[in-house]
């Protein structure tokens, strides 16, 4: 009777299975690698001003298209720029790009799926229409449109790749809700007299916070992308702010010339995105969740 | 008067519909269901699988709108209230499931299942329900040490009785078990069933009491109604059941219960 039976215990128990999870997902070795290497981007990416070698804008046109050396690691570009520097400053730009795509789309998305999960009948309808045909807008386009009327920038920018990635969170959301729906406590939640505000924040919330987080971890990966693609087309970030996709922009006129102006924020980018869905796929065995959730391109 | 009555109680579901949404097929599950629960007895509803018994104990509470029919419950049409105006009714009026584990949030512990009741209806401060929670599941019979458990390191029998002290925290006149011992294995089915007794004697609780297993029944309910397709077909004292069984359905019911002394052998000697 006091004894549990071994063994019948479910595989999540919460905080006292933050210690295994912990251990879980130490056992994706790739995943934690990824996960070093975010970390260590966000804090090169907070700390850019104090470890770059030189401003990121200072031009110096004696010194252009230089390949690596021992005065600048990474070569500089064709404004004599030091791409180490730029490669730093840019960290910044895709991490707070990526951030503010991500909580656009969880904070719109995540929301209404748990409202249409949760409600169902004509609201769950009306809802579900309404951010299919969201799903359908390319976020580019989206992007361009966004831009035209707002004004040009990072920020406008990433906020319309944020609403077009809404669908998908809301998606998740729903999906997770409803399955939840299905199960006792919430009928019990109901039973003891509580209404459906207080149900869905005391006991939908917490329950289905894992996908979310992973479904959070592709997006910014995602985002990353997005952002890399707004910048080249000239969208994103102006000139001469640095981010990944600029520099990728004013490098590939001179590819032949000086080819690690292309390599340098190439790389980041696929080691990023690299970093984010293998992170979120270690995650997810951790969590012990079955979905599979595949980064897309926009 | 009667703590709980039912009157002409119906519920059918739609299972198939037409391009167009009409609706095609119907199941009923509940047909016609009256009966009236007097304060402190245990009422019991049997039958097969299927028949309807939950989905009645469900109706009662609200849980499931029914389509038809009146609740009564101490003197007020609880089944003509808007779903706010009957949220106050449900601290007298609460529920105990089949599946205990499943009944309890997996990401709370045990200790804040059994006070949230006092929050949800009277915003009741955290160590004010914590302490009222703490007397329940002392009540009946949860150690201490359990208190900051989470429901997936507990047993089913423990899983149980803490599901019976959150039913008790809002000091409830009726509860619905609905099978609440079908799942626990038969050494922990009569400490349960026990408490559960002593509970009723102590505090006056009225159980109306859904269950498939007639000997359960007989050993607990005062009054008991027979379910069959959705339908009660025949209602009385455990006395006139066991006793005397009108309808075939029930006499077939009681002939499957299994005897302790196979029936071919009663009579004859013991080999």
């Amino acid at each position: 009777m006091t004894a549990t039976i071994p063994g019948a215990e479910p595989a999540a128990v919460p905080a006292r299975r933050r210690g295994e999870l912990v251990r879980r997902f130490a056992r994706h070795r790739l995943a934690v690698g990824s996960l070093l290497f975010l970390l260590l981007l966000v804090l090169v990416a907070l700390l850019a001003p104090l470890l770059a070698p030189y401003d990121p804008n200072a031009q110096d046109l004696m010194a252009r298209l230089r390949a690596p050396s021992g005065a600048h690691w990474l070569g500089t570009d064709e404004f004599g720029r030091d791409v180490l520097s730029r490669v730093m400053y840019g960290a910044r730009v895709s991490m707070v790009a990526a951030a503010e795509a991500l909580i656009v789309a969880a904070g719109i998305g995540a929301p209404f799926g748990m409202v249409a999960g949760f409600t169902g009948r004509w609201v769950d309808g009306l809802l579900s229409r309404f951010f299919d045909g969201l799903m359908s807008v390319p976020a580019l386009i989206l992007a361009l449109t966004l831009v035209a009327v707002l004004g040009p920038g990072l920020t406008n920018a990433m906020f319309a790749v944020g609403v077009v990635f809404a669908p998908r969170y809301f998606r998740v959301a729903r999906a997770v809700t409803l399955e939840l729906r299905k199960e006792t406590f919430i009928e019990a939640s109901e039973a003891l007299g509580a209404t459906g505000t207080h149900t869905v924040l005391r006991h939908i919330v917490p329950n289905i916070m894992s996908p979310l987080v992973i479904q959070a971890s592709v997006l910014l990966g995602t985002a990353v992308t997005a952002e890399a693609s707004l910048s080249f087309l000239g969208l994103g970030v102006r000139p001469p702010q640095a981010s990944w996709g600029s520099m990728l922009s004013g490098a590939y006129s001179y590819a032949a010339d000086a080819p690690h102006l292309v390599y340098v924020p190439g790389l980041m980018i696929t080691l990023t995105v690299l970093a984010f869905t293998l992170a979120g796929d270690g995650l997810r065995g951790a969590l012990g969740q079955r979905t599979t959730v595949v980064a897309e391109g926009v | 008067m009667s703590l709980l009555e039912v009157r002409g109680l119906g519920k059918r579901y739609v299972t198939k519909r037409s391009f167009f949404g009409r609706a095609v097929d119907r199941l009923v599950a509940v047909d016609d269901v009256s009966f009236s629960v007097e304060a402190g007895e245990t009422f019991a509803v049997v039958g097969e699988s299927g028949a309807g018994k939950s989905t009645t104990g469900r109706l009662v509470l609200r849980l499931i709108e029914p389509d038809r029919g009146s609740i009564v419950f101490d003197g007020t049409d609880v089944g003509s209230l808007s779903r706010r105006d009957f949220r106050p009714y449900r601290r007298r009026m609460q529920m105990v499931f089949q599946d205990a584990y499943g009944s309890l949030d997996p990401r709370v512990t045990v200790h804040d299942s059994v006070a949230e009741p006092l929050y949800i209806h009277f915003r009741t401060g955290r160590d004010e329900r914590l302490a009222k929670a703490a007397e329940l599941l002392e009540r009946v019979g949860l150690g201490r040490h359990l208190f900051d458990r989470y429901p997936g390191e507990l047993s089913g029998g423990q899983l149980q009785r803490i599901a019976i002290a959150r039913a008790l925290t809002l000091n409830p006149s009726l509860i619905v078990c609905d099978e609440p011992v079908a799942a626990l294995d038969v050494s922990i089915r009569a400490q349960v069933l026990n408490l559960m007794k002593d509970l009723q004697e102590q505090l006056g609780l009225t159980y109306l009491f859904i269950s498939h297993d007639l000997s359960l029944v007989e050993a607990i309910a005062d009054r008991i109604a027979v379910m069959y397709q959705g339908r009660i077909v025949e209602q009385g004292t455990v006395e006139e059941i066991f006793g005397n069984p009108r309808d075939a359905y029930t006499k077939q019911l009681l002939a499957a219960i299994p005897s302790p002394v196979p029936r071919a052998l009663r009579g004859s000697p013991l080999p």
